[in-house]
Order: structure tokens, then C-alpha cells, then sequence
């Protein structure tokens, strides 16, 4: 091994455990790494920085600004409402549902599919009597493998055909993906619908809707306030507070059977008012203790302060990138800023009650709250929350839909037929969809995933460095040393299966940044296609379904599906066994070994 | 001119009209050229994202993150807390301002190291019975003058140092800007404290309590729930629909035995309630009779404490590029939040009293906000815009500064060594202050102003066009055979000139894109040195004066300076006549020609 080589296989692997190990997000690991490679000086100085402006970024970059000017889209909506006689047969229902995930993920990215479809498949569930985790696990897999179908699906595949391209270049163009990812899709949907939520544990699919899992009666008590007692004379802030450090949230004073809420934080108590809060039983009886509060139970008092004509429950997932992934309920003040109670947490199926207040929230959590429901519907997107109430239909009006439809068509037309290279027409139709304000120009840098962004602009250096240093072709060749005979077929194999094992532990835009160099160098080391190496990667890579932690679309319904995170293998296995079993003769005969 | 030369100048020519128009915002305008340019063919799609990757837009972003991590560090607010002695002296005031942020700007971006400063003048002005007007100009130039002294102080002097990267020398270093530079930045200086103040309008300069901005006074009242009256049980929910149509905002609500403001939406009002309103008198009116509530006799006009033990009254200034530009109060959620009001909006020194629910945010709007003191604060930081009273300090406050001026010491040392090129040791430097949490994760990528990064992602392909294409040469030749035979220091101060002028009415960066392959080739044209050239454009490009408009930092301050368009050519006129007399016999002392 020549310097250069062993410096790159040193990096890469710093780099994949510092993916895998997950203690610092995967774009400062990426950064990192790119810093180690130039002063290493495997990637050259001058071009450290050219991922930032390799076509596959910018592709990422275009895609996510027009499917935001996409899920303005009244018609998801129109549909979703059509949808609810469909959904008499679990077969039907799931199967409806993840064949709309899968197609609006072939233009889409995968998780913002699924943001559309989400609320719809939980009411839709609901309406059904079923438990939404029924349809959501399928849903979220449908989303995933409609990803598969084009170029722009899905990063990997872009990161693919831009390899490509910066090797060869010749980039992947927009359906070359589509012969063996289509046939993929369409197989792994069928098998979804027909056997694959079956497999899904039973006790998940008693129909248990959040709210029940959330059951909030139990953990609500209400304490009399004597003459004697220290509350007296405190405002409802200073109560809140005392509440904050025992970990029980202030629900409200009840006084003479009139609602007072935590927004009114100047309001003072008084002897007889009634104090209702949340939280464990032991933190309960250690507040009414200190407080001296005469525990009450009256559940009729309760029901009253919980269900009020302007207060109400909501629940609301939170999101991957939310602003409040990793903040503690604590820290978050949503009484005090926004006038909302947080009730409850529920987490993978279970809920969490104590020491509420110091939760370290999580993608994929959700969260009851209660409050005004004007200000609940303002609230919950501001904190980067997905209600899983149905949304009000959107005010686009239908012009504005087929407007973006008509973007993103001409787009992908002027991309495909070769016109310009697809990153740049994408790049021309999300500067359209910002000049007639279908994504406002205020939101417009909101809508990019910097870190992912970031984790291409900084990989894709490296990448280039495993090909020139020839790492790429020393890595294979060793694969190919250990599997000794030299058949490509068991090659190609092999590197899907890895590249499969490898996405559901990391991110999969790094697996396939990662994978793409050595796939090639497989390819060329056996004297095979390399197309069908690096075909085999883009969709090894897209396939992470064995951990809820693989893929931004598992980690979404973890809490909304009520699942535990050994429920994933279940299905996904399967699914990912026949995905090897269907796609590697099809990328055997779409892309021949040897042409 | 051939087709290439025709369409790429059409192009810039285009660009130049949007910039100056500002119907679009510059990153809008520019990527548009960009793609414009790439479909008609004289940016070869190979190259159109280029820009992206480089250099200067990379130094850009990092310069960004570090100056968030030195705000963050709290070191800077300790320092400015030693000037409070200095303000005895107009003079002494502003020199001593100054002082503090010429350097810091020299080191982070100017914005920046205004908003950090800004607070302090605010207050320390007040304190020094000052009006701020007097203070905020001198401060907003000061810290301009400072981006001129080091390469990472403001974004021309990336572009320029890049351009000569990319021309065929070496970029320019860290400290190549600091002879030319520190001399304009102390001379520009020392005239803005010792005689530019005093050319500010003596309208600005009179000193009035700051709540005169707003005149609030006027507006308040209290209104009574008279017996048997239809509102006696509705809540204060049930009032507000009406409210909200005929502009009134309801404050609170004072019953007896209560203390302090209640913010109960919905508790029924009994008889004798007194709510607490603002409007105009018109509106306030119409709005009593319709609902059958009565003017208080008792509280008159001016008369209610809105200053309570819990609530507060702060002001608060919309930044440039803040998100509230272009929003109504509605649409920037300002009417949802509890115990959080909006009294006005003073925009340009004028109150706006009417319809205020219906008024569309600027950049140097000063917001008026009354409620929680706790809410308030984090509603100002959610928005992103600067309070105008100094926030308070915890105690970890300064304790990062070693980290990050480490950081900032090592990524010049390394680079000034020559171990790594510049943009690759100072963005080791923002991943530094990322990883040691100074810049927590989730703010790391709102430090970034993503307007900016386009804008340079999207011209630098254009300008590298204009060479190309041989337009660079055509223009170039055009200037020196126009000028026949007049010496070469005439037309590098034309060149400065044009370079401020252009600066004053567009963004800075897009002026020194445009301007540096000119410079670099009429300088080769004439046959003399280009650094001189390159030089003069640096400093030009930085040197926005005139205008509200030419400078972030000073379309910042025109509203807490209550500062009209027309106020700022009288100090920048003379300081830009200034600048080209220092920088021109500098210029030629340090880059012979």
C-alpha cells in the first residue's frame, strides 16, 4: 500500500466510525475528515471545497426547494380525502397507501412524502378502527422504495450518478434507475401489501390510538388549597415554577368552576381554588406536600379543565430537524412563550411521565399538548412538529398546483431529454418556484438540509481520492481476493448486501458515498460493468429498513406507529432479501457484466 | 463583439439593473444571471455551480461562523462594559466606540461587530443624556473602516484576494490589506469622531427620551366594564375579533385585589373591570361605543404605568436579514404568543400609529414590545432582532473568548505560515468552535448568511465569464484608450471612485466580483502593477457611505438613530473624499506602480 492509500483507508474508517458511532452529527464528522484528508494531502488543497459545488449537491439542494413548492399540493390531500372508502380491507388500506408513498417519492424526497401522507394515514386509521401501526410501517417503507425509481428520488442515488460522472464523465441520467428500481418498488410494495404488515408484532396491531397510549386521567390530580396553605397568594407563574422543579406540569386552576389557565401567569391563588396538574404519583404527592394542597379527586373537575370548548388536546410527532430535537420540555418553555402545556411524551410505544421536564427530545417522539386550538395549529409547525390531526386543506389555490407539477415536469423533461444537465434544470425550476413565490423566498434556505448539504460537499473530496489514489481499486481487489473465486455475480452480491448492512447503521447518503468509489474499482478490478456495481450500490443503499434509526422515514413513525425498535427486522428482512433476490438478476440483464 | 462578448455583457448589464433596482433580492437576481447565462451558453455547465465550491465563498461562510462564535463567547460585551468612564466628550464617546470596533471588525464580520456594539452606544448615550444619533453613525462607519484592515474582514477583501488567486499570482495574505487599510481605517476614524458627528442634522442630534420614539403615551387607556353591560361574562377572547378589526390591542386586564396585569383570555369580565388598551383615538372610540364599554374617567391619558413588577416595555430593531422582513405582525406570529404585545413601529424616526397589524416589516424598523420581561426577551431572540438594551451577562460570560481567540490565532498563524491555504484553516477553525459548543449545532447554520453565498456562488462564474469571453479586455482597453496618454495614478483613482459609487447603490461583494477582473486588467493594459488596482478596488467596494441602502450596517442603525436616506451622504460624502486622498498616495508608497 502506497502512502496515498494508506492515508485514505485510515480516514475512511475514522470517518465510517465516526458515522456509525453517531456522538457527533455526520456533518462534522465529514468536515473533519475532509480537514484530515488535505492535511494528509490526499485531497489537494484546491479542491477541498469542490464537493460544494459537484452537481450531486446541487442536485440534493433543487430537489428540496421543489418538492416544498410540491407539498403545497392541495391534490395530496383531495386524494387522501377519497381514500377513506378504500380502506374497509387492511389489504386495501395499506396497499392504497404505500403505493401513493412510493410514487410521490419518485419525485419527491422520501421523507417529505411521507410528511404528506402521515396525518392522513393516522386519521384514516382511525376512521378505520385499526391501529395506524398497521399502515404506517408500510407507508414508510413504500416511501422509501419509491426513492428507488429515479434519479432525483433519493441522495443516493443522485451521489451515484454523480460518481459516475465525475468519473467516466458521463452521469447516470434521470431514469436509468428506473428498469431495475421500478421493478424493485413494484415488488417490494406488492409484498408489503399482501404478507408484509402481517409480520408486524400483533400486540401493535390492536388498535390503540395514541390519545389512549397517552391516557392523561390517570396521572392528573387536583389539590384544595386551605387557608393555611403557602400556595395562597402566589401567582399561577410562581406555582408553575414550583411545579417545573418537581417535574409535574401545571395544568390550571379551577375556581369556582371557572377556568383559569397557566397563561394567566399573574393571576394569584386563592383559599379553595382548585390546582390541577400532571406528572408521576410521586412527584404529584411531593408537590402537594410542599405546597401543603389538599388532594381531591373529582374526576368530573378534571374532564372539565381538560376537554373546554377552547382548550384542547393535540398530539404532534417531532420531526427529523426539528428545531426541538435534543432541547428538554424545560428548556423549551412552551407554557410560558406559547400559553401550551406539554402533557406527556410518548416513546416508542411507551409513554413518559416522570421528570417530564428533563426529557431529551427525540426524532420520532410524541408529544400531547394542550392548549388553544388557534394557537395549538400555530404552534406545533413553528417548533418543527407534525400535527397527527388532519391538516385544514392548504390555501394553495388549484393554479398554484399545476403550476408546480408544470415546473417540476419541465424541469425533469429538459433534464432527461439532455438539453442541460439535470442539476442545473432543477436548479433553474426551483429559481421559477421562488420567482412566482410558490416557495417564498423567506423560507426558501429553510427548505435545505445543510447537513446533508454539508456531508456531500465535504465526502465527495474523499471519494475522488479513494479513485485517484487508486484506494478504490485496492479495497475491491482485496474483496475480490477474499471471495476468492472471481465471479462477479457473488461480487455484486456481496457489495449490495454490505452496502444494505452498512445504511442501516449510518446515514445513507454517506453509504453511498462511501460504497460508489470501491464499487467501481470492483467493477473494473473483475473486468465487469461497473454500471451494475454501482446500480447495485444506489440501491443497497436506498434499502434501510432493519432499524428505526437507518432511515429519517423510520425514525418519523416510531411514535405515531407506537413501535419498538426491534420491530423493524420483522418486515424489513424479508423485504430485504427479496429486494436482493429481485434486483441482481435484473441488473444482470438491464446492465450486462460484460458488454 | 461577437456573441459571447454581446450576450455575457447583457447579462452583467442586467444583473447590475436588478442589483441597483433591489425589486429582487441580490441572491434572487444573481442566480438568475447565473442560470441565464448557462442555458445561453457563456458559462460552460461544467463550471455553473462552481462558485459554490470556492474559495471566498468557503472563507466567507467560516469568517461567519467564527465572528457568531466570538458574539457567543460574551467577551466582547465585557470589554465594551470598561468604556462606560469614557463618555464625558462627544469626542471621547465616539473615539472610544471606535476603539472597540475598528479591531473586532477587522476580525469578524461588520455586522456583526455592530449588533455586538450597538446596545452598548444605545445605552451609554442614553446614560450620557446623547441623543443616539450622534453616537450610532460614527460606530456604523467605524466598524465598516475595520473590515478594510485584515483579508478576512469583510467579504470584498475575499473576492480581491481570490481574484489575484485566480489571475495568476498568489492570493493575497491576511495582512496584505492592513498598510493601505489601518492607515484609511485610523484617518477615516479619527474625522468621524473628531468632525463627521457634528455634520449629522442638529434635528438628530437634539437628545429626547426614547420613549418619545413611540409616543405611546397618547395611545393607552383604560376602559371600564360598566354595570348590566353586554360584555359581563364574554371574555376577553370574545372582545377580540371585534378588536382586531378596528385596531385596537387589548393589554391586559386590572380587577381589584389583583396586582399587575392579568392575562386572562378567558375569564369572564365582571362589572368594574378595567381592561387596558392601545389605539389611536379615532379607532378607540368606535371600538368603546360598539361594544358598550366606557372611557375610564379615572386613569387619564398618560397616566398608565405600563412598566409594572412584571411587565416590561423593550424596543427592538429589525436586523437586515432578519425573518420578519417583508411580514405583517400577524404573519410573523407576533398576535399569537401570551403576554407578549406589539405597541408600535417607528420606522425612519416616525412612529406608525395606524393600521399596525396591517404594516409590512422592514429592515431598521424599531418594534415596540410590551409584556413578560422573560417573554419578551426570548420573542426578540426568536425573531432575530436585536433588543437596543445591552442583554444581561451570566456569569460563564467570556469564558469561551481563549478558545475562540485561539481558534482565530491558530487559523491565521497556519495560514500566514503557508501550511494550508486560508479558507481551509479557518473553516478548520468554525469546526473547532462547533465541536467545543460554542456555536451550538443547531445555530451553526443560521450564522451562515445564505443571501450572501448565493450571491458569490452565483457571480463568480460570471465574472471568470467576462474574462473569458475576452469582455474584461474589451472594457479595459475601451478605459485606457479613452484616457490616451493620462497618467496611470488618474485612472487608478477613477477606478476607486467607481468602485464607491457602484458600492453605495448595490452590494458590496457583487461590486468587487465585477470590479477586480476590470482593475486586474486594465492595470496589465497599462502596464503597471495590478495589486495597486486590486487594492484600489478593495477599498472602494468596502466604502458604502452615502446611503442607508449600500451597507447592511447602515441600513441597521437608521431606525434606532432615527436617521433619514438623506443624513448619511453629509458624514460619508466628506469621509469618501477622505478615503480616496489617504488611499491613493498609500496605495502607490506600498504597491508601486
Amino acid at each position: 500500500m502506497s502512502y496515498g492509500q494508506t492515508a485514505v483507508v485510515s480516514i475512511l474508517g475514522l470517518a465510517l466510525s465516526g458515522f456509525v458511532w453517531g456522538r457527533w452529527r455526520y456533518d462534522l464528522v465529514a468536515l473533519g475528515a475532509l480537514f484530515l484528508a488535505v492535511a494528509a494531502n490526499v485531497v489537494p488543497a484546491s479542491s477541498a471545497f469542490s464537493g460544494f459545488a459537484h452537481p450531486a449537491t446541487i442536485t440534493v439542494v433543487a430537489v428540496l426547494i421543489l418538492s416544498r413548492g410540491l407539498s403545497n399540493l392541495g391534490a395530496v390531500d383531495a386524494i387522501a380525502r377519497r381514500l377513506t372508502p378504500a380502506t374497509r380491507e387492511p389489504v386495501r388500506h395499506v396497499g392504497i397507501l404505500t403505493s401513493l408513498g412510493a410514487v410521490l417519492s419518485t419525485v419527491m424526497n422520501n421523507i417529505g412524502a411521507l410528511s404528506l401522507l402521515l396525518p392522513v394515514a393516522v386519521q384514516s386509521a382511525h376512521r378505520a378502527r385499526r391501529s395506524p401501526a398497521i399502515v404506517l410501517m408500510p407507508l414508510s417503507f413504500g416511501s422509501i422504495l419509491g426513492g428507488l425509481v429515479t434519479l432525483i428520488g433519493t441522495p443516493p442515488n443522485i451521489i451515484v450518478a454523480g460518481f459516475r460522472g465525475s468519473v467516466t464523465g458521463e452521469p447516470f441520467g434521470m431514469f436509468d434507475f428506473t428498469p431495475v428500481g421500478a421493478a424493485v418498488a413494484v415488488v417490494g410494495v406488492v409484498f408489503i401489501t399482501v404478507i408484509g404488515w402481517r409480520l408486524i408484532p400483533r400486540r401493535r396491531l390492536v388498535d390503540r390510538s395514541a390519545s389512549d397510549l397517552l391516557k392523561i386521567e390517570d396521572y392528573v390530580a387536583e389539590g384544595r388549597a386551605t387557608d393555611t396553605s403557602p400556595a395562597c397568594g402566589k401567582t399561577v407563574g410562581e406555582i408553575d415554577a414550583i411545579g417545573d422543579a418537581h417535574d409535574v406540569v401545571l395544568i390550571g386552576l379551577l375556581r369556582n368552576r371557572l377556568r383559569i389557565f397557566v397563561s394567566a401567569r399573574h393571576q394569584m391563588v386563592q383559599p379553595g381554588d382548585l390546582v390541577i396538574v400532571e406528572g408521576g404519583a410521586k412527584e404529584i404527592a411531593e408537590f402537594m406536600s410542599e405546597l401543603d394542597l389538599e388532594l381531591t379527586t373529582a374526576d368530573d373537575d378534571i374532564r372539565r379543565m381538560l376537554r373546554g370548548p377552547d382548550y384542547v388536546l393535540s398530539e404532534a410527532v417531532v420531526a427529523p430537524r426539528a428545531a426541538v430535537v435534543g432541547a428538554t420540555p424545560l428548556s423549551l418553555r412552551l407554557t410560558g412563550r406559547y400559553g401550551i402545556n406539554l402533557l406527556a411524551i410518548s416513546r416508542r410505544g411507551q409513554p413518559i411521565r416522570e421528570r417530564l421536564g428533563s426529557v431529551r427530545l427525540q426524532v420520532g417522539d410524541i408529544l400531547l399538548l394542550q392548549g388553544d386550538s388557534e394557537r395549538l395549529a400555530q404552534v406545533i409547525p413553528a417548533i418543527g412538529c407534525l400535527p397527527l390531526a388532519e391538516r385544514r386543506s392548504p390555501n394553495g389555490s388549484g393554479n398554484q398546483a399545476m403550476l408546480s407539477i408544470g415546473i417540476f415536469a419541465a424541469a425533469l423533461v429538459f433534464g432527461s431529454i439532455g438539453v442541460a444537465p439535470i442539476e442545473l434544470s432543477l436548479a433553474a425550476g426551483a429559481l421559477i418556484s421562488v420567482v412566482v413565490n410558490l416557495v417564498p423566498i423567506r423560507e426558501m434556505y429553510d427548505e435545505i438540509d445543510c447537513p446533508v448539504d454539508v456531508l456531500l460537499g465535504a465526502m465527495i473530496p474523499i471519494g475522488v481520492a479513494m479513485d485517484t489514489t487508486g484506494t478504490g481499486g485496492l479495497i475491491a481487489s482485496s474483496i475480490a481476493g477474499v471471495t476468492g473465486s472471481t465471479s462477479p455475480i457473488v461480487a455484486l452480491v456481496l457489495l449490495m448486501v454490505v452496502a444494505m448492512i452498512l445504511t442501516d447503521i449510518m446515514n445513507n447518503a454517506a453509504t453511498a458515498l462511501v460504497a460508489a468509489p470501491i464499487a467501481y474499482g470492483l467493477g473494473e478490478t473483475l473486468g465487469a460493468n461497473p454500471d451494475a456495481f454501482l446500480m447495485a450500490v444506489a440501491i443497497g443503499a436506498s434499502s434501510a429498513f432493519l432499524t428505526p434509526i437507518g432511515h429519517q422515514n423510520n425514525a418519523l413513525i416510531l411514535g405515531p406507529g407506537g413501535y419498538r425498535f426491534g420491530d423493524y427486522w420483522r418486515m424489513g428482512l424479508p423485504l430485504k432479501v427479496l429486494i436482493v433476490i429481485v434486483s441482481v438478476p435484473l441488473l444482470v440483464l438491464f446492465w450486462p457484466l460484460n458488454p | 463583439m461577437s456573441y459571447e462578448q454581446i450576450t455575457i455583457s447583457a447579462i452583467v448589464g442586467l444583473a447590475l439593473v436588478g442589483f441597483v433596482w433591489g425589486r429582487w433580492r441580490y441572491d434572487v437576481v444573481a442566480f438568475v444571471c447565473l442560470i441565464g447565462a448557462v442555458f445561453l451558453g457563456v458559462v460552460p455547465s461544467r463550471d455553473a455551480f462552481s462558485g459554490f465550491g470556492h474559495p471566498a465563498t468557503i472563507t466567507v461562510i467560516a469568517v461567519l461562523i467564527l465572528s457568531r462564535a466570538l458574539s457567543n463567547s460574551g467577551a466582547i460585551e465585557r470589554v465594551s462594559q470598561l468604556l462606560a468612564p469614557t463618555t464625558k466628550s462627544p469626542f471621547s464617546h465616539i473615539a472610544a466606540l471606535s476603539l472597540v470596533a475598528t479591531p473586532l471588525s477587522a476580525i469578524m464580520n461588520n455586522i456583526g461587530a455592530l449588533s455586538l456594539l450597538m446596545p452598548v452606544a444605545i445605552q451609554s448615550a442614553v446614560k450620557a443624556a446623547r441623543s443616539p444619533a450622534m453616537i450610532l453613525m460614527p460606530l456604523s462607519f467605524a466598524s465598516i473602516l475595520g473590515g478594510l484592515v485584515t483579508l478576512i474582514g469583510t467579504p470584498p477583501n475575499i473576492i480581491v484576494a481570490n481574484y489575484r488567486g485566480t489571475a495568476g499570482d498568489a492570493p493575497f495574505g491576511m495582512f496584505a490589506f492592513t498598510p493601505v487599510g489601518g492607515v484609511v481605517a485610523i484617518v477615516g476614524v479619527a474625522f468621524v469622531a473628531l468632525v463627521g458627528w457634528r455634520l449629522i442634522p442638529r434635528a438628530r442630534l437634539k437628545f429626547t427620551a426614547e420613549k418619545d420614539l413611540f409616543e405611546i403615551d397618547d395611545y393607552v387607556a383604560e376602559v371600564v366594564v360598566p354595570e348590566e353591560s353586554e360584555v359581563i361574562g364574554k371574555s376577553i377572547a370574545d372582545l377580540h375579533a371585534e378588536a382586531v378589526k378596528q385596531d385596537v390591542n387589548i393589554l391586559g386586564l386590572v380587577r381589584e385585589g389583583t396586582r399587575g396585569f392579568l392575562r386572562v383570555r378567558y375569564t369572564p369580565l365582571r362589572a368594574g373591570d378595567r381592561i387596558v388598551v392601545e389605539a389611536p383615538p379615532a379607532s378607540l372610540t368606535t371600538y368603546v361605543k360598539k361594544i358598550g364599554l366606557e372611557l375610564s374617567g379615572t386613569a387619564r391619558e398618560g397616566e398608565v404605568d405600563l412598566e409594572s413588577e412584571n411587565t416590561v416595555l423593550v424596543e427592538a430593531v429589525v436586523p437586515p436579514r432578519s425573518k420578519l422582513t417583508g411580514r405583517t405582525p400577524r404573519l410573523a406570529g407576533l398576535t399569537g404568543r401570551t403576554g407578549l404585545h406589539l405597541l408600535g413601529i417607528s420606522r425612519q424616526g416616525r412612529p406608525i400609529r395606524e393600521r399596525l397589524y396591517q404594516v409590512h416589516f422592514r429592515p431598521g424598523d424599531i418594534l415596540l414590545l410590551h409584556g413578560d420581561e422573560e417573554n419578551v426577551g426570548r420573542t426578540i431572540s426568536d425573531l432575530g432582532c436585536l433588543p437596543l438594551a445591552p442583554r444581561k451577562l451570566g456569569s460563564a460570560a467570556g469564558r469561551n473568548a481563549p478558545i475562540v481567540i485561539a481558534a482565530f490565532a491558530a487559523a491565521i498563524a497556519l495560514s500566514i505560515a503557508g501550511v494550508v491555504p486560508l479558507p481551509i484553516s479557518f473553516s478548520a477553525a468554525a469546526l473547532v468552535v462547533v465541536l467545543t459548543n460554542i456555536v451550538p449545532l443547531r445555530e451553526v447554520y443560521d450564522a451562515i448568511d445564505w443571501p450572501v453565498v448565493v450571491l458569490l456562488g452565483s457571480m463568480m462564474p460570471i465574472g471568470a465569464a467576462l474574462e473569458t469571453t475576452g469582455v474584461t479586455e474589451l472594457i479595459t482597453s475601451g478605459i485606457v484608450g479613452l484616457s490616451g496618454s493620462v497618467s496611470p495614478i488618474v485612472i487608478l483613482t477613477l477606478v476607486l471612485v467607481v468602485t464607491m459609487t457602484l458600492s453605495d447603490i448595490m452590494n458590496n461583494a457583487a461590486t468587487a466580483v465585477v470590479a477586480s477582473p476590470i482593475a486586474y486588467g486594465t492595470a496589465i493594459e497599462l502596464g503597471v502593477n495590478p495589486d495597486a488596482f486590486l487594492m484600489a478596488v478593495a477599498v472602494g467596494a468596502s466604502c458604502a457611505f452615502l446611503t442607508p441602502i449600500g451597507h447592511q450596517n447602515n441600513t441597521l442603525i437608521m431606525g434606532p438613530g432615527g436617521y433619514q436616506f438623506g443624513d448619511y451622504w453629509r458624514v460619508g460624502l466628506p469621509l469618501e473624499v477622505i478615503i480616496v486622498a489617504v488611499s491613493i498616495p498609500m496605495i502607490l508608497i506600498i504597491w508601486p506602480l
